[in-house]
């Protein structure tokens, strides 16, 4: 017990001092003495004891007094007095001044030693408790803290979370729960679910939840129908809290809105039927086609038939440009746009496409012309996708040009962007048609556009490439004098 | 009266080939005038040209003007229930208040349309083939 205890020892005199000290270090503890109160209070201010022995009777600042301030310094420290004059009294006062013991003068060593071992004892006691004391506070602010997080987090959460208790009363409902089922107003703890939620798909889920049909049960879900027009679609999920015996005391469910999702799978089906009917077009004409030829419908003028096959070819054409298209737009949406960025240069690019053009041009007697300024800066862009916007945006200029017409491609540049136009002088495009023109399957209708076949994808996919390249695609047109495509592309 | 080229393309064929003298209008503006200058026997017509509804307007028009009043009208259209819209008349009713008198849904086999062709110009007296 007394081994590396730290021991003061104050007392005037120097045998008592010495012999004390002897028989305590000879046990192995760490001893330090003073001769009076007041050099005995300066070592305990320096280094903290265990244990002190004081003397009662002391010059300069006596035994009491030393008392006192050794316990303002620590309280935990044990104090034992040792006194010659060991009356009932002084004995008393000083167990009141905070000593915890007293030994009278004269003692034996063994005396000392079983007072000290005693006290020291105390003093680890004392500390242990202290310790324990600490944890438990420390462990209870803890537990504060954890809970206001917990209820921070509930909070802050997107996902609606409501819990039931077995009565179908509101135990938590929190903001984004409230705010998804519409409830203005805060709610009072225990509030009936049906306060909450008015539909009754939800309280149906939350009694699934509460009395589970089946054994094994973990968690139902349902589909919230939107009320009103504007009314979010929720999913809910619901599951029964357990207590220790498993007995089911309530149920916790999430609610998540789910009106992206819905819109999206609209969109994408309402995309498929579009693509069916499309595909659907060229092939009923084809089909057409061919069964005017094998049922000699026709007659057998060669020139008829010829005009026939030509009109078919023409529609496979667009069949095939329309899947490619696809293809590049299933590309897309698979999120491998614009993957491949490197430095490019956009002449050489341009001056690649126009010259796979030319035979599609010379059919239609349109000729291409390219002007480009002379050392444009490189751009960072995929290298396959910038050849689809150019061939889409030639394709047209092309198909949509008069007889003899022209197609002009220019390539300029500023501090800010690489320029590509594309100049047609063809029917141009009726303001009408001018918002939807980069909608997907959007073709403009008309006399002059009847005999063209198009996809209605080729601009709805270079505006989605640019833009994936954060450019800008604009157009220009005038009636019956042309169109300019213009794409920037930043530097 | 359709906009889409082949199909005209592909029925004139068949209609000329039984004899019929077949007149095509692309739009329901150039269809108006064709009635007025050809004075048909019968129109096929479909629904969405130009404008969703260019062909009931022109049907409407058809039908509102007392020389063509008994004109029979074959409306037919691509758009569907897939296509998110469906104008098929469910009772007679409903037929006689989209002016016309028949309506069929395309594709529709060239075979199936003159058969078509045939019964609604059956009714018409004083018509011969040439």
């Amino acid at each position: 017990m007394l081994k590396g205890a730290k021991i003061l020892i104050v007392d005037d005199e120097q045998p008592i001092r010495m012999a004390c000290a002897k028989i305590l270090s000879g046990d192995g503890a760490l001893v330090e003495t003073a001769e009076d109160g007041l050099a005995g209070l300066a070592k305990a201010k320096t280094e903290s004891f265990d244990l002190a022995l004081v003397d009662l009777k002391m010059p300069q600042m006596d035994g009491m007094e030393l008392l006192m301030h050794l316990a303002t310094l620590d309280p935990d420290l044990i104090k034992i007095v040792i006194t010659g004059y060991a009356t009932l009294d002084t004995a008393i006062e000083a167990v009141q001044k905070g000593a915890y013991d007293y030994i009278p003068k004269p003692f034996t060593p063994g005396e000392l030693r079983t007072r000290v071992g005693r006290g020291l004892e105390k003093r680890s006691l004392m500390l242990e408790a202290r310790k324990l004391r600490e944890e438990r506070e420390r462990n209870l602010l803890e537990l504060a803290n954890e809970k206001s997080r917990t209820q921070t987090i509930i909070n802050c959460m997107g996902d609606g979370l409501i819990v039931t208790n077995r009565d179908r009363q509101v135990v938590l409902c929190n903001p984004a729960a409230r705010h998804l089922l519409k409830v203005k107003r805060p709610l009072q703890m225990g509030e009936p679910l049906s306060n909450v939620a008015s539909c009754p798909e939800f309280r149906e889920l939350v009694e699934d939840a509460l009395s589970p049909k089946k054994e094994g049960y973990v968690m139902a879900s349902k589909e919230l129908p939107s009320r009103e027009a504007h009314d979010p679609v929720l999913m809910a999920n619901s599951a029964p809290v357990m207590d220790e015996k498993e007995n089911i005391i309530g149920a916790v469910t999430v609610l998540r809105d789910i009106s992206e999702l819905k819109e999206l799978d609209k969109a994408k089906s309402t995309f498929v039927s579009m693509v069916a009917h499309e595909l659907r077009a060229p092939l009923a004409a084809i089909e057409g086609y061919l069964d005017v030829i094998l049922e000699g419908v026709g007659g057998n003028d060669p020139k008829a038939v010829h005009k026939i096959m030509e009109r078919s070819r023409e529609r496979t054409h667009g069949l095939l440009a329309l899947i490619n298209d696809l293809l590049t737009i299933s590309r897309m949406q698979a999120g491998r746009l614009a993957k491949e960025k490197e430095k490019i240069q956009i002449v050489p690019l341009l001056k690649e496409v126009v010259e796979l053009m030319k035979g599609e041009a010379l059919e239609r007697r349109v000729t291409l012309e390219m002007e480009a300024q002379d050392g444009l800066p490189l751009i960072y862009a995929d290298r396959e996708d910038m050849t689809r916007v150019v061939t889409n945006l030639l394709d047209n200029a092309i198909k949509y040009n008069r007889k003899d017409g022209k197609v002009f491609v220019r390539a300029t540049a500023d501090e800010a962007f690489v320029r590509v136009e594309v100049q047609d002088t063809g029917m141009g495009i009726p303001k009408k048609d001018i918002d939807r023109l980069f909608d997907e399957f959007y073709r403009v209708k008309n006399k002059e556009t009847r005999a063209i076949t198009g996809t209605g994808l080729g601009l709805s996919i270079a505006k989605k490439i640019v833009e994936a390249h954060h450019g800008h695609i604009e157009v220009e047109s005038k009636l019956h004098r042309g169109s300019t495509f213009r794409v920037l592309l930043p530097l | 009266m359709d906009d889409d080229l082949d199909f005209v393309q592909i029925n004139k064929i068949y209609l000329e080939k039984e004899g019929y003298r077949v007149s095509c209008a692309y739009s329901a503006k150039e269809g108006w005038r064709m009635v007025e200058k050809e004075k048909p026997d019968l129109i096929l017509m479909d629904l969405m040209m130009e404008n969703l509804d260019s062909g009931m307007a022109l049907s409407q028009q058809v039908k509102g003007h007392k020389e063509y009043a008994s004109t029979p009208i074959l409306m037919l259209t691509s758009i569907s229930r897939e296509t998110g819209m469906d104008f098929t008349p469910r009772s007679p009713e409903e037929l006689k208040q989209l002016k016309v008198d028949e309506y069929c849904s395309k594709p529709i086999k060239p075979k199936a349309l003159l058969e078509k062709v045939q019964r609604l110009l059956a009714g018409k007296p004083g018509l011969k083939k040439d």
